[in-house]
């Protein structure tokens, strides 16, 4: 009797045993980072779309089906694979069709064409969905050419209604900021225009430092400033810690510009929680410390009742919206110009932050493509994902191309400045 | 003026004669067929996760309690088929070792564990084991944790420090539908120890292991198949009212 049971105890757990193997092990993934080089076609369309697979972190609100792209395109890599050259411009068509609808506006797909023929000049492809979604927009303008801008400067300059003027755009760009103007118009609006959100990284740069210090002695120092213009057309972003320099001194509070999350895991919808990026205000004391200035200043804000405009267009990108979108939030700011490029996710190229984000290489040379991608995903502080729409402005001013070439006369600047004296 | 300790005393002889009666109208009977009781303990949950290259991604089970309603008839001497309507606790607890990010999850799950059991020794004192499946379902989860936000410290960028800003969150779990998967099943197993303290009333122990087959997440990636398992090792006390 006893044995029989035993013998029934043993069947028992044999069955478990087998029952046990029943999970599955799921499939190996390769950092992307760390793929390995391929001279396939097919290897290099697998390379990317593991990489966009594991990286991209706009799956949770991106329709394409991405599983269904693996499996329509690659038996079409593996035929490209069996011919002597392909095209650049046929595979450029080709990965436009791939990725062109990605609705990641930061993002940009770099490969080389490995089977180009010997009579191809151009061998790389370059694949960009936010500019793309941007080209496809009905009322696109293409962006103001820094001269015309310069032109418009020294129009108002010459009406006498420019004091205390600086600005730099023919030198070297240092740090990535290509331009910085800044002067006071009618006497009581203090303006600022950098070309990207690479102020504090180049403050090293003597032309940078100048025009910044003009601009910021104006808010801290003169008491006649009762507006402030802000920019950021053309602006494609850059640093988020150029907040310090931007948005900061113009806060009288924390200022909650959007909320963002980023992936905790491999999976493509292993996220983590929304977190709020909240831009402090900067402080006269913390101003002194980054011009290096010798008197030590109080630690009091720097903004007082001014009103505040910021001036947006079609290439205001990344940090440039990021701004607009918590100038959107102050009571006191307006925004101005033409809905936004829609790039509003952070990035870094630190993709140890949450493994997401960019990999392969820039150069081309360990990897034979290179895509960048932002790190995390983000909507604004009323749960609306503006990513490749852009934010819309409180008050949409379009540019008028005409005058401004012909009469140089900016008329969104010229609009935000009657805004302000409430004209 | 009632005294309280009476009552108590009052209710408690009654129940004790309830139970009396119970035992000596069925205590002739060969075998009881019928029991039904009530168990509770404490669970630990070891959570699968492959992490691949995220390697400081850690994680670590994490304890819980479980309670349940067992009810079980038997079918021979040594036989009997078990089902126990158990609520359980699993969960994870994820840190790492790059920057301050945690995370603890704890799940709480509704199972149905159906068990045969196998039962050997004498008429007091009896040594059983459990071997069966179960069906379960995710009824709701609790987050903890800490995460990095884009958010800076402005002095510590001053000071060229990397001022980074993590938030904590202590929140309800939203579910993601096309991602977490509520059904759950799988195997389960266990032994103990059962003693028949009156003729009508035995209690157990019982180390029990629920072993899971289905992953936490749905299959939603056709070419990168990441599933979550979850196995739950239970330490259980009961008390059982044969009829």
């Amino acid at each position: 009797m006893i044995k029989k049971q035993l013998f029934k105890i043993c069947l028992l757990i044999s069955v478990l045993m087998i029952f046990s193997s029943c999970r599955d092990s799921g499939d190996d993934l390769i950092d992307p980072s760390h793929y390995p080089q391929t001279e396939t076609m097919t290897g290099q369309f697998e390379a990317i779309w593991h990489g966009i697979n594991q990286n991209y972190v706009f799956w949770e609100i991106d329709s394409i089906d991405w599983d269904e792209v693996y499996t329509k395109y690659h038996h079409r890599f593996e035929y490209l694979d069996e011919q002597e050259t392909v095209k650049t411009e046929d595979l450029q068509k080709l990965y436009e069709e791939i990725c062109g609808g990605l609705i990641d506006n930061h993002m940009v797909i770099i490969l080389e064409n490995l089977k180009a023929g010997p009579d191809e000049k151009n061998t790389y492809v370059v694949v960009n969905p936010g500019k793309l979604k941007v080209e496809k927009r009905d009322d696109l303008q293409a962006n103001i050419p820094i001269n015309n801008f310069v032109e418009c400067y020294n129009k108002l300059k010459d009406d006498g209604r420019i004091e205390h003027g600086a600005g730099f755009y023919d030198g070297e760009s240092t740090g990535g900021l290509e331009s910085m103007f800044t002067f006071v118009v009618d006497e009581d609006i203090l303006y600022l225009k950098p070309a990207s959100f690479y102020v504090m990284a180049s403050l090293g740069n003597p032309d940078a430092y100048r025009v910044y210090d003009t601009y910021i002695r104006q808010l801290l120092f003169n008491d006649n400033i009762k507006n402030v213009i802000i920019d950021l057309r053309d602006n494609g972003g850059g640093m988020l810690w150029d907040n310090i320099t931007i948005l900061g001194p113009l806060l009288k509070e924390p200022c909650h510009l959007l909320d963002s999350k980023t992936k905790v895991g491999t999976g493509r919808l292993d996220y983590g929680e929304w977190t709020p990026f909240i831009a402090e205000p900067t402080t006269q004391r913390q101003i002194g410390k980054l011009m290096e200035w010798k008197d030590e200043l109080p630690d009091a804000l720097c903004m007082a009742d001014q009103k505040l405009v910021v001036l947006v267009n079609r290439y205001s990108g990344s940090m440039a919206e990021i701004t607009s979108m918590g100038a959107k939030n102050l009571p006191y700011a307006t925004v101005i110009g033409e809905q936004t490029y829609g790039a509003t996710g952070p990035l870094t190229d630190n993709t140890h932050v949450s493994f997401s984000g960019e990999f392969g290489d820039k150069n081309l040379k360990s990897a034979t493509y290179y895509v960048k991608t932002s790190t995390w995903l983000a909507r604004t502080v009323a749960g609306t994902f503006v990513e490749g729409e852009g934010v819309l402005p409180d008050i949409k001013v379009t540019l008028d191309s005409e005058k401004l070439t012909n009469e140089h006369i900016d008329n969104q600047l010229e609009y935000a400045i009657d805004f302000l004296h409430e004209k | 003026m009632k005294d309280d300790s009476m009552d108590k005393i009052f209710s408690k002889t009654c129940i004790l004669k309830f139970l009396m009666l119970l035992a000596s109208t069925t205590a002739f009977q060969a075998q009881a067929q019928w029991k039904v009781g009530v168990e509770a303990g404490y669970d630990y949950n070891f959570y699968h996760i492959d992490t691949h290259y995220a390697y400081d991604f850690r994680y670590d089970g994490r304890s819980g309690f479980t309670v349940g309603v067992p009810v079980e008839y038997g079918i021979l001497d040594w036989l009997a088929v078990r089902a126990d309507l158990t609520y359980l606790q699993k969960g994870y607890k994820m840190h790492r070792g790059y920057n301050k990010t945690f995370q603890n999850r704890s799940d709480q799950y509704l199972s149905l564990p159906m068990m045969a059991r196998f039962s050997f020794g004498d008429d007091k004192i009896k040594g059983f084991l459990h071997v069966g499946g179960y069906v379960g379902y995710w009824l709701k989860s609790h987050l903890k944790g800490c995460e990095i936000s884009n958010s800076f410290n402005t002095d510590e960028v001053l000071n060229e420090e990397e001022g980074k800003i993590f938030y904590p969150y202590d929140k309800e779990y939203s579910f993601n539908s096309q991602r977490d998967n509520r059904f759950d099943a799988g195997l389960v197993g266990g032994v103990g120890v059962c003693y028949r303290v009156l003729p009508q009333l035995e209690v157990e122990m019982e180390g029990r292991c629920y072993y899971g087959l289905t992953s936490t997440t749905k299959n939603y990636m056709e070419y990168s198949k990441q599933p979550r398992y979850n196995t739950t090792i239970a330490i259980l006390a009961g008390i059982k009212f044969c009829f």
